[in-house]
């Protein structure tokens, strides 16, 4: 029996970069959406109930075709309760969707001697980015992002993409300035403000937490998402000028 | 300066629109007095840089025989993540905890949350408070998941608490090594032992 591959939510993000999922006119396009949307509802039932679910791909089952399909495993299955694959005509046929399987990801990133060294090193891709632009047409955080000056950093900080860019804190306060925020900043704990952007975007100023850090000046961008929570874009680090 | 007991203590919570429909825990007083009964579980951590937070206090933890799991605190942001934890608490009869801020300085006394006991209200009162040092706890003190700000959580509690509120696979050694990786992989544990070594005694095997 192959044994069976799993998918999680960093994989369908994945999938939802292949032009069959974005591309207007592919003729997969339907189909390829379709799978990822049971993908997504396997991993995150509405009643949020830990399962798992199986991608079955498509066999041959006594001479005749069978389709791929989404296949609910019973409530409570562990993993050794997921159904049998049928036999494959090609490769690996069964792809396992489940809640934890997302949730503990980045476990399955470390090393096998349990040391700290298995996250994500080296350069990661730069993730698609939705452009949010101001009332001038212009996405100012994607500027900032694109300016000559600014240097993506190999390694992401919490699983959030991080980039250094000059002046210190004076830069930093250049860069706030030039995001057009709205109102006076708020502050929170010691050293650290919040500026909400007209395009509905939150930064906040902080300083560097980690221990690579000096605690330099720190932006951090927050998106808004749906129910008045927010997603982490991107990490601003202002290496002071010499 | 003593907090005016009459005043609404302010919030900490940089991202507080995820925590809009939150109530607070009470009048301003109560309030107070729930954040200084926070604080018996923990005590003033100077980092290195000198910015003075907190952290679970050993006195507490050896008095109580709990123990510790660390965890990415960004995870906790989302709620299939928390869904263990919400679960235990709901077994345990808790249908609500409180969170609030376990900060020195201006944020020392500011405003404690009926957080929930369900896993969207539980995430997003971490998500709310990751910028501060933060603390969520049950009225009995019977558990806490204190956070730095904006890197790790700690689950403390009793073991058989800790292994309800976390599946097997993010307990242990290798799940607090994960850990540190997810939230830099250029550091290990080395890096953080200004914060580690004093829960060691008390990381659950």
């Amino acid at each position: 029996m192959p044994s069976p591959i799993r998918i999680t939510e960093p994989d369908l993000r994945q999938a939802m970069r292949d032009p069959r999922y974005w591309r207007s006119g592919h003729p997969e396009r339907e189909a390829f959406g379709a799978w990822v949307t049971e993908g997504y509802r396997g991993l995150y039932p509405r009643d949020a109930a830990p399962r798992t679910s199986v991608w079955v791909k498509p066999y041959t089952r006594e001479g005749h075709p069978v389709a791929g399909h989404w296949r609910r495993a019973p409530e409570g299955a562990d993993d050794s309760a997921v159904a049998t694959p049928p036999e494959a005509n090609d490769g690996p046929d069964i792809i396992e969707a489940d809640w934890r399987r997302s949730a503990w990801e980045w476990l399955r990133r470390g090393a096998p001697d349990g040391r700290g060294s298995g996250g994500r090193r080296g350069a990661q891709p730069t993730p698609p980015r939705r452009l949010i632009p101001g009332r001038d047409g212009r996405d100012r955080i994607n500027e900032l992002r694109n300016d000559p000056a600014t240097q993506r950093m190999p390694d992401v900080h919490n699983g959030v993409p991080q980039y250094s860019r000059p002046g210190g804190a004076a830069g930093r306060q250049r860069d706030i300035d030039s995001l057009n925020p709205v109102g006076q900043p708020e502050s929170l704990a010691a050293g650290r403000l919040r500026y909400r952007l007209e395009d509905g975007r939150i930064a906040i100023s902080r300083p560097a937490t980690h221990r690579l850090s000096n605690a330099e000046p720190t932006l951090e961008i927050f998106e808004p998402r749906e129910g008045g929570t927010f997603s982490s874009v991107d990490i601003f680090r202002y290496i002071p000028t010499r | 300066m003593p907090m005016d007991p009459t005043a609404e203590p302010r919030s900490a919570a940089a991202l507080g629109e995820a925590i809009a429909h939150f109530v607070r825990a009470g009048a301003p007083a109560n309030q107070l007095a729930l954040q200084d009964r926070a604080w018996t579980m923990l005590e003033i951590w100077t980092l290195p840089d000198a910015f003075p937070g907190s952290r679970l206090a050993n006195e507490w933890l050896g008095e109580k025989g709990w123990l510790l799991q660390v965890a990415p605190q960004r995870e906790m942001w989302k709620p299939e993540w928390v869904i263990p934890f919400a679960e235990a608490c709901a077994r345990r009869g808790h249908v609500e905890l409180f969170g609030t801020a376990a900060e020195t300085g201006d944020l020392r006394h500011s405003a404690v949350w009926r957080v929930p006991t369900n896993a969207d209200d539980i995430s997003r009162f971490f998500e709310s408070h990751y910028a501060c040092f933060s603390v969520l706890f049950p009225a009995d003190l019977s558990f806490a998941i204190h956070c730095t700000d904006g890197d790790f959580a700690t689950y403390a509690g009793p073991e058989s608490f800790l292994r309800e509120a976390l599946p097997p696979e993010a307990l242990g050694p290798r799940a607090t090594a994960a850990a540190i990786a997810y939230v830099n992989p250029e550091l290990t544990e080395a890096d953080w032992d200004d914060f580690l070594a004093p829960y060691r005694p008390f990381m659950i095997a």
